[in-house]
């Protein structure tokens, strides 16, 4: 569906090849990509390919398919937040004032508040409703997550999964990899490269912080640690075995001194880069 | 959808324009109005005029053998107008292509299908149409006046006189329209137009006091004098050429710049 080939731009990406296809949920940790993709910044060479095709006129058309959402970053302090939507719609052929309905509803944001009255969330709430009105087959979104609540989480987690069941194609950008939502594939940017990590491989990573003193470290030579960190109240690493086997190995039952967080991006692709 | 987007470009634009307009009619009104003052003095005025040296009347566009005439008097307004007029054009066309940029409004129509080309052409459109308001406004007013104040001067010399306005404002809004398309700041947006008039009316100083005939094709302020209306009847067809061709290639590079323009991403 989308690809990009011998992609190179200066000091940030080398030699980059990526296809994306129907139905696919991408996860990139570069910034970069999808305004590469949007032909917002420019590429020192290689090609970039919407329906196996590079011409930028046919770009134009492509882009009635494409949904977009960023952080919100329109200044008109007058518009309201369905005059923003239908300035928006304004732009493609049918009207979709029934799906931007729609998606108002589904994401619980008021049509008629002003756009400078907009906490975070909803202006995440606004742009999200923008990339998904107009029923596109592709779909990018940086840091869709971000000021996102609880509510706005699950229900965009809902939407996104529905947008892959009826075939579209979801790349996202976000400083860490989302761990709720379902991915398929991860292109991780190291050093200008594109790194080849599995994505369950990539999620099966965990931080695990045990506060205890008296834990006997010699338990830990039987499990798969990285990055092990040991003070005299707590004892931290990261690992990719099960949790079931890690508490049962080092014979620790007492669940409420175990902390399971997700280790950030850039400690998983050093582990990696390790092994 | 082209409507929508030249109405936000008019809405974006209308408070610099008006305010332009009100500067440009007042100078104007005022202008025409004192004349009568000035013409029943005009002798002492011209006496004390012509203890300045030549070289700064000059520079001040006085001519004393004119000045007491009112086709002269008019000159004198209307070369001082199209410094007034560049700045507006200039600053007109510094607000039309860069207010997008400024208000974040860039990266929306980006992704929207619309080729950038048709976006800058819709820029180019409201500018030409605010100009072109701005300059019947300015012709009707002065003819009002002139009607009303002056009397004796010919319509058609006037309009004539009055459309170097016009021509000027279009070829200076087309060098702004180009330097605009460079700038890579939002933040005090006004100082690249602003200081390129100023740099331009320096280039014609040397033209004037010293006469130097090669430095009239440089500079756009000198291409539409009123003395050449006053004694030919008409512009000098080389200098419209030269206007034509500063517009035409300032408005092919701006659109180049403006297809292949990129958007700020914050890499850390």
């Amino acid at each position: 569906m989308l690809e990009l080939k011998n992609v190179e731009k200066n000091k940030y990406l080398n030699n980059i090849n990526i296809s994306i296809n129907e139905g696919e949920i991408c996860y990139t940790n570069s910034p970069l990509l999808i305004p590469i993709f949007l032909h917002l910044i420019k590429i020192n060479s290689g090609e970039i390919l919407y329906f196996k095709r590079t011409d930028k006129k046919s770009f134009i058309k492509t882009l009635n398919t494409i949904g977009y959402s960023k952080e919100l970053n329109y200044k008109n302090k007058k518009h309201s937040v369905i005059e923003y939507l239908k300035y928006s719609n304004s732009f493609y052929s049918p009207n979709y004032e029934e799906n931007i309905n729609n998606y108002l509803n589904i994401f619980s944001l008021d049509p008629h508040k002003l756009i400078v009255d907009l906490d975070l969330c909803e202006q995440k709430k606004l742009t999200l409703i923008n990339a998904l009105y107009h029923d596109p087959k592709i779909i990018m979104l940086v840091d869709p997550f971000k000021n996102a609540d609880y509510n706005l989480r699950l229900t965009l987690t809902k939407v996104l999964y529905e947008q892959k069941r009826k075939g579209s194609a979801i790349l996202y950008y976000s400083k860490e990899l989302e761990q709720n939502l379902i991915t398929d594939k991860a292109f991780i940017i190291d050093n200008k490269e594109l790194i080849n990590i599995d994505i369950n491989k990539l999620k099966s990573y965990k931080r695990i912080t045990i506060h205890t003193n008296t834990l006997d470290t010699k338990k830990l030579e039987n499990i798969n640690i990285y990055n092990l960190d040991i003070d005299k109240l707590y004892i931290s690493f990261i690992s990719d075995s099960p949790i079931d086997d890690i508490i049962k190995k080092l014979g620790y039952y007492t669940i409420d001194d175990i902390y399971i967080t997700n280790p950030n991006l850039k400690e998983i692709i050093e582990i990696c880069k390790q092994n | 959808m082209q409507t929508k987007l030249i109405k936000n470009e008019f809405k974006a634009t209308l408070t610099t324009f008006i305010i332009w307009t009100i500067i440009i009619l007042a100078l104007v009104s005022v202008f025409i109005s004192i004349n009568p003052i000035l013409f029943s003095h005009s002798d002492a005025i011209i006496n004390k005029l012509d203890v300045l040296p030549s070289k700064v009347k000059t520079i001040l566009f006085i001519d004393t053998n004119t000045f007491n005439t009112h086709i002269g008097y008019y000159a004198i307004m209307i070369e001082y107008l199209l410094i007034i007029g560049a700045i507006c054009a200039s600053v007109l066309a510094y607000k039309i292509l860069l207010w997008d940029k400024i208000n974040g409004y860039d990266e929306f129509l980006f992704t929207k299908p619309i080729s950038r080309k048709k976006l800058f052409l819709n820029k180019i459109i409201c500018f030409t149409t605010l100009i072109l308001i701005q300059n019947i406004l300015f012709n009707i007013v002065s003819i009002i006046l002139v009607k009303i104040i002056i009397k004796n001067i010919n319509i058609i010399t006037l309009l004539q006189i009055n459309s170097s306005l016009l021509f000027s404002e279009l070829t200076f809004g087309a060098i702004s329209i180009l330097t605009s398309s460079f700038v890579k700041k939002t933040k005090r947006i006004y100082r690249v137009p602003i200081l390129t008039i100023v740099i331009l009316y320096l280039i014609a100083i040397p033209e004037r006091v010293f006469n130097i005939s090669i430095l009239r094709y440089i500079n756009p302020f000198s291409y539409f004098k009123v003395d050449d209306i006053i004694i030919d009847n008409h512009y000098k067809l080389s200098f419209i050429f030269a206007s034509l061709i500063i517009i035409m290639f300032c408005l092919r590079i701006s659109v180049i710049n403006y297809e292949e323009s990129e958007i700020k991403i914050d890499i850390d």
